[in-house]
């Protein structure tokens, strides 16, 4: 069945009149959205860019999580053992 | 490539998702910032979207969007009810006679106005089909309805527009205006 946007119990003036309005306002709500669309898609980027699976995975590989039997060697005070 | 992927499904469906977000939340900055955060996801996400079929990937965008929606609508319950109420005391009652309306944005905004005031969900319908280009078979798919049944829900939403733009008493006028001269 095709699509239509006509009301069955809307005079074809009307229906008309709404299909103009409602395209009209469409179209201004889309250039707004279109507007907004770089930073929207850029801002996803971004965060991605530097937040993403891949940036952690690499933070992470840079950490080693094994334990380790070496103490620091920094110095101690005998004295206050 | 991962970013051409991105672009694409947002070039594709953005609208889309956008417009069922607006019919939601009524706000266009709100659904603008949930759009972004659905996208991110969806970039995290990037690798299950090569595994979904073209055709099935709007309805696996709107399961996320869906999602972000309750989480949204959760979260900030207590706030949107104060919008609401302050939204509903800023909104001025028009005599909705959009014949002699002010050209561009205000009538926009008278526009927009009589949408708000739509029931949420035939709201929602009529923007995604105006807005975002979806038939109603798409619609139906998302909404969990017949397609008939959207294309009837739609023609209510036209019909309660029509009656508070006072579009079918400006009809009978210009009618009666046609006969009489």
């Amino acid at each position: 069945m095709a699509e239509t946007n006509k009301s069955a119990d809307l005079p074809d003036t009307v229906d008309a009149e709404l299909d103009r309005l409602l395209g009209e306002w469409a179209g201004d709500v889309l250039i707004g959205l279109e507007r907004q669309e770089t930073a929207i898609l850029s801002g996803v980027l971004v965060l991605t860019d530097d937040l993403g699976y891949g940036w952690w995975r690499q933070l992470c590989d840079q950490f080693s999580f094994h334990r380790t039997a070496e103490f620091p060697s920094w110095p101690v005070n005998k004295e206050a053992v | 490539m991962s970013k051409d992927l991105f672009r694409d499904l947002y070039a594709v469906h953005s609208k889309q998702i956008f417009s069922y977000l607006l019919g939601r939340t009524n706000n266009k900055e709100i659904a603008a910032d949930l759009l972004q955060d659905i996208f991110l996801k969806v970039w995290n996400r990037i690798d299950v979207v090569r595994s979904i079929p073209d055709d099935e990937r709007l309805y696996w965008l709107f399961s996320i969007a869906s999602n972000r929606l309750k989480d949204y609508y959760r979260r900030s319950s207590n706030r949107r009810k104060a919008e609401d109420r302050l939204r509903s005391d800023g909104k001025t009652h028009s005599d909705g006679d959009l014949s002699g309306v002010l050209a561009g944005r205000e009538r926009f905004r008278e526009l927009e106005l009589h949408i708000d005031r739509l029931p949420e969900e035939l709201r929602c319908m009529l923007l995604m089909k105006v807005i975002g280009g979806m038939n109603s078979a798409q619609i139906g798919n998302v909404m969990n309805q017949p397609p008939g049944t959207i294309r009837y829900k739609i023609a209510q939403a036209r019909r309660l527009l029509a009656e508070s733009l006072r579009l079918l008493d400006a009809e009978s006028i210009g009618g009666r205006r046609g006969s009489n001269g």
